[in-house]
């Protein structure tokens, strides 16, 4: 099996004066990744004016692209609208479902979602007290179940496995936030997901005042992309 | 317990003030907000010079007279130099 090169940002926040943020770029991207993997908050306030300026700069996909979205692309109410026009172009946009991209004759599994807060273990909020509370639990698992389904599904179907999301899934990629504001920031329900079905790699981003480098208690290897967080247009990991 | 309305605000709303400000005029949120004897500090990272200006007018409309020190820097968007191979 060939080794695959995955590029990866999160929170590139496109707004309508973001054209030309990521063109010059690309180029350099398809030298140096096979795949690109965007993790959520694609646009600035989720309005698809913003999500047209991110297509326009994308068009034409230097490499295959997967995305996610995040909090930001929901602000407005046009998710499906910010989804919808970056699919125009061509990316490939996941919410409880994977995608199988065949990179020199290795199949990589992509099962993406959006993922939701909730906190981690010993400082998580419960399915408890008053029916906003529940709600808001109850979404954190439903989209931690979304994504299990969703890696089991690529289960012999691909040769690696990324489970990519917005949210994170572990409480090391959040180190450097303050403290308090974890649970609107992760759950540790997509970690459980993860370590249930099993992956090579996660992807997320959210968490802008966080780290890199971190690993579920399961054992697989967990990237924080955040755009602040890199300090880079994208970085590269290279898996098999 | 005072039984009248504090004026000025007390501190400790202002910083939430701040950050709700932020959110919803420019959807930043993830600008820090420290009260010092100073002033007002600013920190985290946006991604375009004109939105850390924004942030800095933003805040400046929010806290009165009190000195805003913009620390909040703009994200580098170069290429990496290399990659991490994953194990």
């Amino acid at each position: 099996m060939s080794q695959v090169r995955v590029a990866a940002v999160g929170d590139v926040h496109f707004g309508l004066d973001s054209a030309g943020r990521l063109r010059p770029h690309l180029k350099a991207l398809a030298e140096q990744a096979d795949v690109l993997l965007l993790a959520g908050d694609l646009t600035k306030c989720g309005h698809p004016d913003e999500a047209r300026v991110l297509a326009a700069e994308l068009d034409p996909l230097p490499v295959p692209t997967v995305a996610v979205l995040g909090n930001h692309d929901y602000h407005a109410d046009e998710e499906a609208a910010v989804a919808k026009l970056v699919e125009e172009v061509g990316v490939r946009v996941l919410e409880g479902d994977a995608t199988v991209i065949d990179v020199g004759g290795c199949r990589l599994g992509v099962a993406g979602v959006k993922g939701f807060g909730g906190g981690f273990p010993g400082a998580a909020g419960s399915d408890f007290g008053e029916p906003e509370m529940k709600a808001f639990m109850a979404h954190s698992r439903v989209v931690a179940g979304r994504l299990e389904e969703a890696l089991a599904e690529l289960e012999g179907q691909a040769d690696l496995r990324i489970a990519l999301m917005h949210y994170s899934p572990i409480e090391s990629t959040l180190s450097g936030e303050r403290l308090g504001i974890y649970p609107f920031l992760g759950s540790y329900f997509l970690a459980e997901a993860v370590d249930r079905a099993g992956a090579d790699l996660v992807i997320h981003g959210h968490a802008h005042s966080g780290s890199e480098k971190g690993v579920t208690p399961g054992g697989v290897p967990v990237r924080n992309v955040a755009l602040p967080v890199i300090k880079h247009a994208y970085n590269v990991y290279e898996l098999g | 317990m005072p039984s009248t309305p504090s004026d000025p605000e007390p501190d400790d709303y202002l910083v939430g003030h701040v950050h709700d400000a932020l959110a919803e005029q420019l959807n930043e949120l993830d600008v820090q907000v420290t009260l010092a004897a100073g002033g007002v500090y600013l920190d985290g990272i946006v991604l375009t010079e004109e939105r850390r200006d924004a942030v800095a007018e933003v805040v400046r409309r929010q806290v009165g007279d009190r000195p805003v020190h913009n620390q909040v820097t703009v994200a580098p968007l170069d290429e990496p130099t290399e990659a991490e191979e994953i194990t």
